[in-house]
């Protein structure tokens, strides 16, 4: 039997007026029918006192008041409705530093963009099914940053230093602007 | 929130299906939308050759947004160039006339990838860009 996700209270932060739409009309077909969706952080803040959510999905970069920043503002202030409120972090940054920072700002689950219908349906499954129990230590307090079981996780590895990508290694050595040519012509027979 | 949803388990597959629908309907009005966003890119871009003034942190942005939502709808090539082509962007300071070309091959290439409505991982011949468009941006680093 499928969760019953009807009731559940979503705030939906997400600065691209054309992402924002996609998002909340998914999370409505996911079975969400109580979506609020803002532009910014800060109106998110603006309205919590009006809409206690049970579950936040933003994205990172915006302004005044970015994705990570509301993250620390439900985690650690005493205004917060719920410190427990489940975070998911939609971002096109998937670089290891910033994986790092999202986590310490108290993420539950990250969303890579692009994103898709699975993967969005799966982020909200793994907050319901998988929820990181919560710690709280001198400088952090959210869901656990250990991977559970990590070094039985089989699956591919995602988490890209910056400047990985997979075949960096075979390289040629020619110069730019051989390579500009080369890919011009190649986009003329595209 | 587990008692607002109840008792249940595992992936509700007909309510994937309904958002992956929710994504079809609104191909045809974002494909639209790409291409006139990456016609304004290449003359936007055109404008600070022009002017020799480039707005850098701008046309991250830019990139940023666009490579964020083509994926979604299916053009993950646009995803993978503009992914590239912020990577080269970040720590660019001043335009060389080698990152200027290469700027504007990248843009280009995500531009003529969406004229041809090519999609997914598109043919071999697409590949072979992003293999060169990698290239590019590893030896700029140098």
């Amino acid at each position: 039997m499928a969760y019953n996700l009807e009731h559940l209270q979503v705030q939906l932060i997400e600065d691209n007026r054309n992402m924002r739409a996609l998002v909340k009309a998914m999370l409505n077909a996911l079975g969400m029918k109580d979506v609020r969706d803002y532009a910014n952080g800060q109106q998110a803040l603006d309205a919590i006192e009006d809409f206690t959510p049970d579950l936040i999905i933003t994205d990172w970069m915006m302004s005044p008041v970015d994705g990570l920043e509301y993250t620390r503002y439900i985690r650690g202030d005493v205004d917060s409705p719920d410190i427990f409120t489940s975070v998911i972090l939609m971002t096109g940054h998937t670089e290891k530093w910033r994986i790092i920072t999202a986590r310490d700002a108290g993420v539950n689950e990250l969303l890579a963009k692009p994103i898709s219908a699975k993967t969005l349906y799966d982020r909200i499954l793994a907050v319901i099914e998988k929820p990181r129990p919560f710690v709280r230590t001198k400088s952090f307090f959210g869901p656990c940053r250990r991977r559970v079981n990590w070094k039985e996780y089989m699956g591919p590895e995602r988490r890209f230093q910056e400047g990985d990508q997979a075949g960096l290694s075979d390289f040629n050595e020619g110069n730019v602007e051989d390579g500009i040519d080369d890919v011009e012509k190649l986009l003329e027979s595209l | 929130m587990l008692a607002k949803i109840g008792p249940g388990h595992g992936a509700n597959h007909a309510a994937v299906e309904r958002a992956e629908q929710i994504i079809e309907r609104m191909k045809g009005v974002y494909e639209a939308r790409l291409e006139t966003e990456l016609e304004n890119l290449v003359a936007e871009y055109q404008e600070m050759r022009d002017a020799k003034k480039f707005d850098l942190d701008l046309l991250h942005d830019k990139v940023h947004e666009i490579r964020g939502e083509a994926g979604t709808f299916g053009y993950n090539l646009v995803s993978d160039i503009g992914k590239l082509l912020c990577e080269m962007l970040s720590p660019i300071e001043n335009v060389t006339a080698g990152e200027d070309r290469a700027i504007f091959t990248h843009i280009k290439a995500m531009h003529t990838v969406v004229a041809q409505k090519v999609t997914g991982a598109g043919p071999e011949v697409a590949k072979q860009i992003v293999q060169g468009l990698t290239t590019i941006v590893e030896q700029t680093k140098k």
